[in-house]
């Protein structure tokens, strides 16, 4: 085999909650109240719009969730296959170009020469010039010619995009015509947000082939490829987290509410105790031993990305224990009332079990604010994420992340002439992932409200 | 202009006071679009005289009164009409002219005055607002003309009462202040949407009474929307009667009573528990008000109508389905929406348009009949703690119920009766285990029954099962009716399997008039009658032996009503059930039950057989509820009884009732009176039998 | 009332000592003391001598619980747990790792850090209100739509954005404020004017459709509709009638926070160069300055539990109900 694949805890736990999430899809459309939810979900168009595009973003993730390690060339007398150290994703094979082409520091967006003017001997004497880029634009004989370049690649992009997108257009109308327009599904917002996409995703793609479309950062890296790979950080931090809040904060919740007695008295004091404490504070407490743990554990891992890995996993689990809390408190409170209606009274008339009282009763009605709160913390966490890792409590500096690339660039703004591009892509990217999130939740608001229902 | 009399005989005004023409309003549904709800409304009201609007829930009354006032919701639009107040259109003022109207011309007061007061406003600053808005008083005057008003409403101590919260007044109370709020600028016409249905009867009795002595002291005009035929027949110079958006008919009072036209009219007073004859079964509407959404072209009756004295022939049929009816002037201020309205007095609610029995065809169930006790229950007592301070220590109790003793027989119903606070639907969830007893004996078939013995448990939550009052709360939105059926089929494993369970679930449905399609349909699917139908089902399920029923048929309208109560009273004689019906409506006690019991304040006052007990009433409360009771006969003289029912957290010394007893003695403030019997099975707790 | 505060009062010692063993599992029990001291020196230096005089000199030399050691009172006090968190009620936090008086340091950067976050707590609440009453007052038209698009808008960008942002174009570009730096009395406005407006506009978002929801939800209430039928304006309907009641939710919200206030900004101090307690807390945090920390996460819970209490404070204060009926 010419790779092995390296499983990653993140990797794993990614790739179930994909699953999980579609099994949720199908679980939903199963349960008749939650079908209607999607049904409502499906009319509003920005609700489309903002899923497909979620849907891109996640896309991305997954694919850099898929490790290996490359064989190395076999050396004379080797008997066992040697891999490379370099812990790679199936997003860094098909971005190989912008990973490996690195230019010597700084260079603007689509740039053909280096940001930092250099000295260099020519036979006319000693000039300060600057000079070529490495990579960037060297197709191109005299860079005079840059902007033509770019703007026929651009347009040859927007083409490809169109062209793609009248197919997905063509498509759903087939799909249409073959139900008899019986569904009122929002097409237009997912085709919108398609053709988007593809507009960013081919126009990218062609100016990416020869320039540096975001620019390079002081070590001369690329910034579009940094940004690609922050997705699957942001995605990890707003899904894994959820795993651990949510058994944390249904089960308490639930408990504390139904129990009540002693059991709400235990389970209200562990969360004032949690919730009193700051929670950046907290959360910075919590790292910070953790990395001790991690320092001083070295014999742990075998490669650094692994232990970048396991860092960000804590990191989840931390944010998940530090806020379970809010869920839990609503949980509770909408126990207590639902613990009092007729139907559950009846139920207990009928010697229904507890368990059962709440499997068949209670969650089921209060599935639509689990999976509100489940959206609208997404977004929080992926926010939450740039601040921490701004402040040095953030996933391990040699990750790729919207914090980092923040908190590097910070600095960058303060040089004559400023440098913004990494600042403006981790800006961007991140406000369209966020953007895309906070709509789908309002969305998803709307439509899981019960108060909606006839 | 002013007619100071309550009930004055309509005389034809020269220019009415309130003119509603050819009203129309569209609602704005999420699937639907705007669809139109209330067509061609056409309403007159005179100056001084009071208009009773009926109609069953979803009518549009309540919708049309508010679009007189031009403050519909935002889901509701006026599509056409014209409204004039003295002579003046108003739907097409501008608003701000509209405004000035608003509490002026026009007040309103509304159901729920929990609700419709300003939760952190004071009393005073609420009446205030009217008045300076419309009268432009200030500081002294102001609060002054506030404190009248409350004073002319029959509230106590009116200047404590202005610094108060809506929180701190009892519920007659408030709607006391509302129609103070609404009285204040002295408006032409008070528009009163189901005025008293959230109130008890002895202080809907009172509120009544308010409103027809205010109405008489200014010469205002009354728009009364009820569902209450007995309050019409109190309250209305001239009455109107809506169906599906529509005015079907609209007669003087004294006529519609006597001789109701329309077929919609007649079946209302045909449902009526009061109107029929004990173990008679009642004439309920079969199906339900079509929706809005899916009006029928022709007559919107068409579907339910089986008593159109003529209009039996097929193509009489044809056309009350095909043609719709227009209101139709038959003169003596009478107008009817029907193409064979009834000409004559000739009206008998016949034994044949009586139609309702989804299930005549099902065999009785055999039960061995035993005329013995089920069960029983001996001086029940259910104290709930009051706690206060750092320590959170218990500062007294709130008595909700001390000391009920009840017994329940095969095949018989027991009513307990009281208005809300007095205990009743306590004793019933104590005797579900719903709620723990503080003192007290049960006895199932005659043997006591250990409070925490598991096995005795289990076979008394057989036996025992009860149906809720809100068919709405106590169905879980989430799952079908078959998993409901099942549930507690499973639960006390009546059933051996799921297979098993489903085909009695099927029998189940049928029994209570629901088709077995229903099985795997959801409660948002029905309607509010149905779901009662599946409630029953649910208790039935596990076979019990006595249904504890916390007013089941409330929340339901009234042709519903009738539907449900002859469901349980066929069930009853199918199955040999014992029910103990939890209410506070007489009508259905009389219909329903052979014996019953009143509460008050935790206790039993008086009890024994229905007839007896309603016939000659002996404790000075049972006697005042029951002549607090709007009839539709009407007619009989009302005992008004003061103030309201005292907090169970602190009883009066020695008889309960007697801060509120005309006929109190010196003695009955000292100790509580022993049960004493004034005839068979006829027991009262008071001290004015003492001597027999 | 009394009584009622004095309950408040009497719950809320049992949450701050569990804060307090929490913070001391956290940080004494998860690591040894050994593992931070091999973590401070870096590995180079490490040699046991190092450790034991490392622990020495913050007297992390005693044990945990129990000191078997000693003799009488001292056997409890004579431990680490005594010594570095019980004695924090106290108002004794320690020394930080420069050797300074942690509760000396506090009571100096109080002043800074509430000097930027009073004025943004105020100025947010106002702004908030007021927006959120707007769109609230013209729901469902196409103002309101906007606007709440905007809110989406501006809540989804990362706070980080704001700061780098305003530096960059009001001090950089425009060179309307200095870029960072704190100073004295009156001449202390140029600096504080940009933290205070990037602190304000950042929280807008989420708080104008917080609050426009919970005015939505009072908009459609019984007691607005008899409002209306007495004829009041749309203005008063809105100011006296639906401002009051949706106040209470709100209020009761925010007051939670104020003691929190204390605590100051992490990233705006940090960004602006305040010598507030947040850049404090983010330089011990850098520095991994243990004892710091554990002082702030101390004394951030005592202000969120006093808040706790204020909170049902003014519940009692603002809401009829609770204040006459308790």
């Amino acid at each position: 085999m010419s790779f092995q694949p390296v499983l990653l805890w993140s990797d794993v736990l990614l790739w179930l909650l994909a699953i999980a999430v579609a099994g949720l899809c199908a679980y939903s459309s199963r349960a008749e109240h939650l079908r209607r939810a999607w049904k409502r979900l499906g009319k509003n168009g920005v609700a489309t719009a903002a899923a497909t595009l979620l849907c891109a973003f996640l896309v991305v993730g997954l694919l850099d969730s898929l490790h290996y390690r490359l064989r190395l060339p076999d050396a004379p007398g080797q008997t066992e296959a040697v891999y490379s150290v370099e812990t790679l994703s199936a997003l860094d094979g098909l971005l190989t170009n912008l990973r490996e082409r690195n230019e010597k520091t700084y260079s603007a967006p689509l740039a053909t020469r280096s940001f930092v003017m250099e000295t260099e001997e020519t036979p006319a004497g000693i000039t300060r010039i600057y000079p070529r880029l490495n990579y960037g634009g060297t197709h191109l004989e005299d860079d005079g010619g840059q902007a033509a370049d770019v703007a026929g690649r651009f347009l040859t992009g927007a083409g490809i995009a169109l062209l793609c997108g009248c197919l997905a257009a063509g498509l759903v109308f087939l799909w249409r015509k073959r139900r008899q327009g019986r569904s009122d599904f929002a097409w237009r917002g997912v085709l919108s947000a398609l053709f988007v996409v593809f507009l960013v995703a081919f126009t990218l793609s062609e100016l990416a082939d020869v320039y540096h479309v975001f620019g390079t950062d002081k070590v001369g890296q690329d910034v579009l490829y940094q940004t690609l790979k922050s997705i699957r950080t942001a995605l990890v931090i707003g899904l894994v987290t959820t795993l651990v809040m949510l058994p944390l904060a249904v089960v308490l919740g639930i408990a504390a509410g139904y129990f009540r007695g002693w059991t709400d008295d235990v389970i209200q004091y562990i969360y004032t105790v949690l919730n009193s404490i700051p929670g950046v504070l907290l959360i910075a407490a919590a790292v910070l031993m953790m990395q001790v743990i991690i320092d001083t554990h070295p014999q742990w891992f075998s490669t650094s990305v692994e232990r970048a890995d396991l860092r960000l996993i804590a990191l989840c689990v931390i944010l998940g224990v530090t806020s379970w809390t809010g869920l839990a408190r609503l949980l509770r409170g909408e126990t207590l009332k639902l613990r009092e209606l007729d139907y559950i009274q009846a139920a207990r008339a009928f010697g229904v079990s507890s368990a059962r009282i709440i499997a068949r009763h209670i969650l089921p009605n209060l599935m639509h604010i689990v999976i509100i709160s489940l959206v609208m913390d997404f977004s929080a966490l992926v926010l939450a994420e740039a601040v921490l890792s701004y402040i040095g409590i953030g996933v391990d500096p040699s990750m790729h992340s919207f914090g980092s690339m923040i908190n590097n660039a910070r600095m960058e703004l303060s040089r004559e002439p400023a440098v913004w591009w990494s600042l403006a892509a981790a800006f961007s990217f991140m406000l369209a992932l966020v953007l895309a999130a906070n709509l789908f939740a309002d969305a998803m608001r709307d439509a899981f409200d019960p108060r909606h229902e006839g | 202009m002013t007619i100071p009399n309550t009930h004055p005989p309509s005389t034809p005004p020269t220019k009415p006071l309130l003119d509603a023409r050819g009203l129309a309003l569209s609602i704005h549904q999420e699937n639907a679009g705007w669809i139109p709800a209330v067509s061609d409304l056409d309403l007159t009201i005179a100056a001084g005289e009071t208009f009773a609007l009926v109609g069953e829930s979803g009518c549009g009354k309540s919708l049309s009164a508010l679009a007189l006032m031009r403050l519909l919701p935002s889901g509701v639009r006026i599509l056409r009409g014209e409204v004039y107040v003295q002579g003046e259109e108003i739907l097409r003022l501008p608003e701000a002219e509209m405004r000035k109207r608003r509490g002026r011309d026009l007040s309103m007061i509304f159901q729920e005055p929990a609700t419709s007061l300003n939760p952190v406003l004071t009393i005073g600053r609420q009446i205030g607002e009217s008045l300076s808005t419309h009268l432009g008083e200030r500081g002294k005057v102001l609060r002054e003309h506030a404190a009248d008003l409350l004073a002319q409403v029959g509230i106590n101590d009116p200047i404590r009462r202005l610094s108060e919260y809506p929180f701190q007044l009892s519920g007659g109370m408030k709607q006391r202040v509302m129609i103070a709020i609404a009285l204040a600028s002295s408006p032409r016409l008070l528009i009163a949407d189901e005025p008293t249905t959230a109130l008890d009867v002895t202080v809907q009795s009172q509120i009544l009474d308010l409103l027809q002595k205010l109405q008489a002291e200014r010469g205002m005009s009354l728009l009364l929307i009820t569902h209450d035929l007995g309050v019409v027949a109190r309250m209305a110079d001239k009455v109107g009667v809506m169906y599906a958006g529509q005015l079907v008919e609209c007669a003087p009072r004294a006529e519609f009573f006597k001789t109701p036209r329309h077929p919609y009219s007649r079946a209302l007073f045909a449902a009526l528990p009061e109107t029929a004859h004990a173990g008679e079964r009642l004439a309920a509407l079969p199906g339900q008000v079509p929706a809005f959404a899916a009006m029928p072209k022709g007559c919107r009756f068409a579907g339910r109508c089986g008593s159109g004295d003529r209009g039996q022939g097929a193509e009489d049929r044809a056309r009350c389905l095909g043609d719709a009816p227009l209101l139709e002037d038959l003169g003596g201020g009478v107008w009817v929406r029907c193409h064979f309205q009834v000409s004559g007095d000739s009206v008998q609610v016949t034994a044949n348009n009586r139609r309702v029995a989804p299930n005549d065809e099902l065999p009785p169930v055999t039960c061995p009949l035993s005329p013995e006790t089920l069960l029983e229950v001996r001086d029940l007592k259910i104290h709930f703690p009051i706690r206060k301070g750092v320590l959170q220590r218990v500062h007294g109790h709130v008595r909700a119920v001390d000391g009920v003793s009840l017994a329940l027989t095969p095949g018989r119903t027991l009513a307990l009766v009281g208005e809300s606070g007095c205990g009743k639907t306590t004793v019933g969830r104590s005797l579900m285990r719903m709620l723990p007893m503080t003192a007290g004996q049960v006895f199932w078939q005659g043997k006591p029954v250990a409070p925490n013995d598991k096995a005795e448990a289990k076979t008394l939550r057989q036996s025992l099962q009860m149906v809720f009052q809100d068919p709405y709360a106590s169905l879980n939105p989430r799952m079908s009716v078959g998993e409901i059926l099942l549930e507690g089929m499973l639960a006390l494993s009546a059933v051996s399997s799921e297979q098993e369970g489903r085909e009695r679930a099927v029998t189940l449905l049928e029994q209570v008039g629901l088709k077995p399609e229903s099985l795997t349909r959801y409660p948002h699917e029905f309607s509010g009658g149905q779901r009662q139908r599946v409630a029953i089902a649910r208790a039935l399920a596990v076979s019990p032996r006595v249904i504890i029923c916390d007013e089941p048929t409330s929340a339901l309208d009234v042709s519903v009503q009738a539907q449900i109560l002859n469901l349980m009273k066929d069930l009853q004689t199918r199955l040999n059930l014992a029910y103990l019906f939890i209410t506070h409506n007489f009508a259905v006690v009389e219909y329903l039950a052979e014996d019953i019991a009143v509460m008050y304040l935790g206790r039993i006052v008086e009890s024994g057989p229905t007839a007896a007990v309603l016939a000659t009433p002996a404790h000075p409360y049972t006697q005042a509820l029951l002549s607090a009771v709007p009839r539709v006969e009407g007619g009989r003289a009302i005992i008004r009884l003061a103030g309201e029912t005292p907090s169970p957290a602190n009883p009066p010394n020695g008889c309960h009732f007697h801060p509120r007893c005309r006929k109190a003695q010196p003695e009955c403030r000292q100790s509580y009176p022993p049960p004493t019997p004034v005839a068979a099975g006829h027991r009262v707790n008071c001290f004015l039998y003492r001597e027999q | 009332m009394f009584a009622y505060i004095l309950r408040r009062l009497v719950y809320a010692i049992p949450i701050l000592v569990g804060v307090n063993l929490l913070t001391f599992a956290l940080f004494f029990m998860v690591n040894t003391p050994d593992d931070m001291a091999r973590m401070q020196l870096g590995v180079k230096r490490v040699t046991a001598e190092a450790i034991e005089k490392w622990k020495a000199e913050r007297g992390y030399d005693r044990p945990l619980f129990w000191n078997g050691a000693v003799a009488g009172a001292d056997r409890a006090t004579e431990t680490i747990f005594f010594q570095k968190s019980a004695r924090m009620f106290l108002g004794d936090f320690g020394r930080a790792e420069d050797g300074r008086d942690i509760a000396r340091e506090i009571s100096a950067r109080m002043g800074p850090s509430l000097a930027i976050a009073v004025p943004t707590f105020l100025l947010g609440l106002g702004v908030a209100v007021t927006l959120a009453l707007t769109l609230a007052f013209f729901r469902a038209t196409a103002l309101d739509f906007w606007g709440v698009v905007l809110c989406v808008l501006l809540m989804s960008i990362s706070s980080l954005f704001y700061i780098i942002g305003g530096q960059f174009v009001f001090a950089k570009v425009w060179q309307l404020v200095p870029i960072s730096g704190f100073g004295e009395g009156l001449d202390n406005g140029r600096f504080l004017v940009l933290p205070v407006v990037i602190g304000v506009v950042g929280g807008i978002g989420a708080s104008t459709r917080w609050y426009r929801t919970l005015f939505l939800e009072e908009v459609n209430k019984d007691y607005v509709r008899t409002a209306r039928a007495k004829g009041l304006p749309e203005t008063v309907v809105f100011f006296r009638h639906i401002l009051k009641n949706a106040m209470i939710p709100i209020l009761t919200g925010v007051v939670v926070v104020i003691p929190s206030l204390f605590m100051g900004s992490l990233l705006t101090e940090s960004f602006f160069g305040i010598p507030g307690l947040g850049s404090y807390t983010i330089d011990a945090i850098h520095a991994q300055d243990f004892a710091v920390v554990r002082s702030m996460v101390f004394i951030g819970s005592a202000l969120y539990i006093i808040g706790l209490m204020l909170t049902d404070i003014s519940y009692t204060l603002v809401d009829p109900r609770i204040r006459l009926s308790s």
